[in-house]
């Protein structure tokens, strides 16, 4: 390090699922290089699912992620039922998106109340965030334990459910027990208001820019399972078209791999870009309360993803209730496949965004190719470009604010790496 | 009263699935309420703040020798320093500092941290490991035996 040159250095970056690192290179006051780094192991999850019969593939790649393992079913079982010619339907369809609310409301409130908000606070982590700030952090456990009630009574436990497979469920909940979890519901409802309102009053980084939003969009529902891919800038493709648009390139300093749109760059995934672009399917509680706080129609500051996640957060208890009213236990707890030769992809909505999955499957069944591109994955190229543009402010800063402030706008991503297959060092040196 | 005992670990990761022997040990024992998590962030969903006494199991890095046994009675009295680190999420300390500032943290509390060998992904427990953790079952044995 010269007199020209500073280093910021993260080796490990706090408060994010698994393990990464940034680099930033100053010379002469500019920013000439960013890496936002990857070095978990590559987990190889496409490689052990060769050979495998289709109905082993929700619970493998479940395990692929602790805080997501609702949407890697969800996609897996989505794609290998598009091959098989099998389309799941009432009941069985309304219990896959309370699942999934259910995955929702566990991973955003973990997300935005322990690992994001002691940003926003200034504190160094959730644990003296905590001291100073118990009621909240105590509404927030018990909004996300709601969450996980509901992935384990749908699911058979919170944590790599064992319950859903390709056709539907092994076995579904009766109404009665649905109709058990509606008064927790209602209260995490009403928790969850009170939070968005806290939110509201953070004082958020003065920060846009022009992204470009990516998530599913759906004629008569906010998206979870199906839709077209939509964007704000004119991308509108079926999820088979995915790799036609969607081109991922290696990298040297990610075991992930980078995703971009062809010919146009990178692009945001996520709750902002799944409000910004399906708000007016948001149900009225969250749709109100989001005008009541003054949150724009159009959200273009990363760090208002904060309000984006807590209002999905809403409308996941809203969404289930809604699901619980109208149950009615199915004849079957699925349907019935037969296994045939085929290729079929799914896009479902994970909590960090689009998953992407593909499958080929032999006459008998088995998994002849795979292929799973995860949100943070898709999410990546833009993290860099945020990290880029935000620099030449956040390098006049102390150092350990400028640090902190970078690894604050990593987390705007919430990012799994471990999903991604990928962690965080933060280092930044300048010549 | 039943003795709570969570078990922190992961089955895929060698010396990592140390607590979840401990389980395997422990199961069926009376007086003891078993709870396995992947993950330490998975504690807060776990504890209600009315138990009396909860013991942690995890593994640790090794310090010093694979399979030696450290016992904590506080989320206090292990620092940062001790190898403890998880980048997933949150560290087992901050997890139980959480606990302990909304109050949902009990009174009596013990911390087993078994140091591990190896964690690499699908080794199995090592023998020194393996060891430790019958050691560990039969103290917390002794624990809820003694637990009126």
């Amino acid at each position: 390090m010269t007199e020209k040159s500073r280093e910021y250095k993260v080796d490990y970056l706090a408060r994010v699922e698994g393990e990464g690192a940034l680099y930033v290179k100053v010379r002469d006051g500019e920013v000439v290089d960013v890496k936002f780094k990857i070095f978990e192991s590559p987990r190889l999850f496409e490689a052990f699912l060769l050979g495998r019969m289709y109905y082993e593939v929700p619970d493998i790649t479940a395990r692929i992620c602790g805080i997501c393992p609702i949407a890697y079913m969800m996609s897996s079982t989505h794609a290998i039922e598009q091959i098989l010619g099998v389309s799941v339907e009432g009941p069985l369809r309304q219990l896959r998106r309370l699942i999934y609310c259910g995955e929702w409301i566990e991973s955003h409130m973990l997300h935005a109340f322990l690992l994001h908000l002691p940003d926003f606070l200034g504190y160094d982590d959730a644990m003296q965030m905590a001291k100073y700030h118990h009621d909240l952090v105590k509404k927030a456990l018990r909004v996300k334990k709601i969450g996980n009630d509901l992935v384990a009574l749908i699911g058979g436990r919170e944590v790599h459910p064992i319950n859903v497979c390709v056709g539907g469920f092994y076995k579904t909940p009766t109404r009665d027990k649905l109709s058990n979890m509606k008064d927790e519901l209602k209260q995490g409802k009403e928790l969850t208001k009170e939070l968005i309102m806290w939110l509201s009053k953070l004082d958020f980084p003065d920060f846009e820019q022009d992204y470009e939003f990516v998530s599913l969009k759906h004629p008569n529902e906010y998206p979870m399972n199906e839709g077209r891919i939509v964007s704000n800038k004119g991308l509108d493709i079926a999820v088979n078209q995915f790799e036609e648009y969607i081109i991922e390139e290696q990298v040297p300093h990610s075991t992930a791999l980078h995703t971009y749109i062809k010919g146009r760059g990178s692009y945001m995934v996520g709750p902002l870009a799944r409000v910004n672009l399906n708000r007016n399917m948001l149900h009225d509680e969250s749709k109100e309360l989001l005008k009541q706080v003054g949150f724009p129609e159009q959200c273009n500051n990363p760090f208002m993803s904060i309000i984006a996640r807590v209002a999905e957060t809403l409308y996941a208890f809203e969404e289930s209730l809604s699901i619980i009213d109208v149950y009615t236990e199915p004849d079957r707890p699925r349907v019935e496949v037969v296994a045939r030769e085929g290729r079929g992809c799914a896009c479902t909505e994970a909590p960090r965004g689009i998953l992407y999955h593909r499958y080929d499957l032999s006459p008998e069944g088995t998994v002849i190719s795979a292929k799973i591109i995860p949100p943070t994955a898709q999410n990546q190229k833009r993290i860099e470009d945020d990290l880029r543009t935000i620099a030449p402010s956040i390098i006049k800063l102390p150092h350990s604010k400028a640090v902190w402030r970078f690894e604050q706008a990593i987390r705007n991503y919430d990012p799994c790496i471990s999903c991604a297959t990928h962690f965080l060092r933060l280092q930044v040196d300048e010549e | 009263m039943r003795v709570k005992v969570i078990c922190v670990g992961s089955h895929q990761h060698g010396d990592d699935a140390a607590a979840h022997l401990v389980a395997d040990l422990l199961a069926g024992e009376e007086n003891i309420e078993l709870v396995r998590v992947k993950a330490p962030t998975e504690i807060l969903d776990k504890l209600s703040g009315d138990e009396e006494l909860v013991i942690i199991v995890d593994a640790m890095e090794k310090v010093s020798s694979p399979g030696r046994v450290h016992r904590f009675t506080s989320a206090g009295s292990f620092s940062a320093k001790d190898p403890w680190r998880s980048t997933h999420n949150l560290t087992l300390r901050e997890v139980l500092k959480i606990l302990e500032s909304i109050n949902q943290l009990p009174k009596d509390i013990l911390i087993y941290g078994i140091e591990g060998r190896s964690f690499k992904y699908m080794d199995t427990v090592s023998e020194d490991v393996a060891k430790a953790c019958r050691l560990v079952a039969d103290e917390i044995r002794k624990i809820a035996g003694r637990v009126p």
